[in-house]
């Protein structure tokens, strides 16, 4: 190890929401701290209107942080100013980027709308070029920064939360997903997808989150209130147990950063269904060798999941196992010594 | 605030740019038309002795010849080849060059949507390889939205400003000092259209160039550094507090764009602020 060294990792604070971001900041902790340096979590709260990012992300700029090392991870916080600034980009703000036409972005063809987008931009590409080294989660990630931005970026790879403690279980009658129930996620296309399948499988759904309500009201109106359990937000306890039990894990969102599902599947050994347009998932998943792939629709995705669901069992087994090579040499140590020494530290 | 103009400078050109880009800040008058109540004095030739020197004192130098004794201590600006060096002591204006911090740099995606807003095609390449002299308002409109353009001379460096995808000449490299592959595609008159369309449908390459377009455009092209040290030199800015002093600071290294809708309204948004803290009026920013 080198030098002990205080290290700042920068993220921003969306007040009342816990997910992958706000894991992954937090295992990244722990690792530098494991590794001997003294880190801690700088946080500053963000709000997602159109009108409130440039305020969040000046917010970032005219603050100093006391550190030898700072990492910045996602939007607003790498507007951070530091000399030893790395980035390990999660993802920008996407509204404003590769979701600028999906129905949730507020960044429409306005004047304000125009003008904001084209403040953003500029300002995310010039405190991203100050950073000493640019790293992104995935490789989906460094090619929007490439396409956007204009920058490169190295991908950069870490485990997934649990995935040390995921091991092989049995392949049950479901198919399961864990995930926070927000449009990008498309869980509305997992459920559809089941209702086109003729597997008759199950389908199970852990997380929360705003779009509970209409899922409901879609299971009911497919008439697949049977097969389809939206069980809410689980311990970790519960949550291994329905990897390591599920035939198959499906995970079809729109142009995911990383997605720790899938690499959460493949440490419980199940092969992975998704669709052509997952993003970063699709750096993991190949077709035939540890998972299905099927287009954006419902029918498409239906006959991905016949064919994992139509698996024999040890079939679904050596899927399962080729997924766990692809995870299992990924090492939170390789990723501290990987940051720091792009920091110079 | 007043200032007069006095003398004949090598380079019109240079020197009317110069003096455009001053005249946004402040009421500029020639000799003979009113100069006699100026507060201030620009010497286009350098030689030349301002009646009085009640105020600042900026003397453009396009030549060899150096200020004389009287206006030692003025500002001293001078025309250098773009990336070129200044003489020691004076702040360069690089020629040709273009106000950078006054155009909007504009990425490939957002090109896109900016078109997509003003009803144009998805792609629109733009051939200005034949405009001689600096490009007119229909032209400059027309880099700005273009997926990539083909320029030579100060269409070009419209174009690097703005971050348009750049193909261009070998004489234009050499003058504006680009690197082939770097800030602009340099091909020969015959490969121009065949470069334009490849670069068009590159959307990777094109983000590349059009980033390292306008950096380059920035650091060898800029004019509004020397015409914002003549504007302080010549009205003397009061010392602004320590809050307005680092948020200017903040709002000038991310080159904020003047009177835009999104700067306004974030300087709206601080000037209450500082309303709040200061006791002050709101303040103007850059």
């Amino acid at each position: 190890m080198g030098e002990r060294r205080r290290v700042c990792v920068c993220t921003a604070q969306v007040p009342f929401v816990r997910g992958g971001a706000e894991q992954h900041v937090d295992n990244l902790v722990g690792a530098l701290r494991a590794a001997g340096h003294e880190a801690e979590v700088v946080r500053i709260p963000v709000a997602w209107s159109r009108e409130a990012v440039l305020p969040s992300a000046l917010a970032w700029r005219l603050v100093d942080v006391p550190a030898d090392v700072v990492i910045a991870t996602n939007f607003p916080s790498y507007f951070v100013r530091h000399p030893r600034k790395v980035v390990w980009l999660f993802h920008q703000h996407r509204a404003a980027y590769d979701a600028m036409d999906a129905g949730w972005s507020d960044f429409d063809l306005s004047a304000d709308g125009l003008s904001i987008q084209q403040t953003l931009t500029d300002w995310d590409t010039r405190v991203l070029e100050e950073a000493v080294a640019r790293f992104s989660t995935s490789r989906e990630v460094a090619a929007r920064l490439a396409r956007y931005n204009g920058l490169e970026a190295t991908p950069l790879y870490h485990p997934a939360p649990l995935q040390s403690v995921l091991s092989a279980g049995d392949y049950g009658d479901y198919l399961f997903c864990a995930s926070r129930l927000e449009a990008n996620k498309r869980m509305d296309l997992a459920i559809r997808a089941l209702a086109e399948s003729g597997s008759g499988m199950r389908l199970v759904i852990a997380g929360e989150g705003s779009q509970r309500r209409p899922l409901e009201d879609l299971v009911r109106r497919l008439g697949l209130s049977g097969r389809v359990d939206l069980v809410g937000f689980v311990d970790d306890a519960r949550l291994v147990r329905l990897f390591q039990e599920a035939r198959a894990v499906i995970y079809p969102p729109y142009q995911e950063d990383y997605g720790y599902v899938t690499l959460q599947a493949f440490a419980a050994r199940k092969p992975v269904v998704t669709t052509s347009d997952a993003g970063g998932v699709l750096e993991w998943v190949e077709p035939g060798e540890n998972g299905a792939i099927g287009d954006p629709d419902p029918a498409s995705l239906g006959r991905a999941i016949d064919r994992v669901a139509g698996a024999r069992i040890q079939e679904l087994r050596a899927m399962g196992e080729r997924g766990y090579q692809r995870v299992r040499s990924l090492r939170w140590e390789d990723v501290v010594d990987t940051l720091m020494r792009a920091a110079g530290a | 605030m007043r200032v007069g103009v006095l003398g004949e400078p090598w380079d019109w050109r240079a020197a009317s740019a110069f003096l455009e880009g001053v005249a946004r800040w402040v009421e500029v008058v020639p000799a003979g038309g009113g100069a006699e109540t100026a507060n201030g004095w620009i010497l286009l030739d350098p030689a030349a002795e301002p009646p009085s020197l009640p105020g600042g004192v900026v003397v453009w130098r396009s030549g060899p010849r150096l200020p004389s004794e009287t206006v030692r201590s003025a500002l001293v600006v001078a025309v250098t080849a773009p990336g070129g060096p200044a003489p020691a002591g004076a702040i360069p204006f690089p020629w040709p060059g273009t106000d950078v911090r006054a155009r909007l740099h504009l990425t490939p995606p957002l090109r896109c949507r900016w078109r997509r807003a003003a009803g144009l095609p998805p792609q629109l390449r733009s051939d200005l390889w034949d405009v001689t002299g600096p490009p007119d308002p229909e032209q400059a409109t027309r880099i700005l939205l273009s997926s990539a353009v083909a320029a030579r001379g100060e269409a070009a460096v419209t174009a690097l400003a703005t971050g348009a995808p750049l193909v261009t000449d070998r004489a234009t490299a050499c003058q504006l000092r680009l690197r082939d592959g770097v800030e602009a595609v340099v091909v020969p008159v015959s490969r121009r259209a065949a470069a334009l369309e490849e670069l068009a449908s590159d959307s990777v390459r094109a983000a590349r160039l059009s980033r390292l377009g306008r950096r380059h455009a920035e650091g060898c092209l800029d004019h509004s550094r020397a015409v914002t040290a003549a504007v302080n030199a010549l009205a003397g800015q009061p010392p602004p507090s320590a809050v307005v002093e680092v948020l200017g600071r903040a709002l000038g290294e991310l080159w904020a764009p003047r009177q835009t809708v999104a700067v306004s309204a974030l300087a709206h948004r601080v000037a209450s602020l500082l309303q709040a803290t200061d006791g002050r009026p709101a303040a103007t920013f850059p």
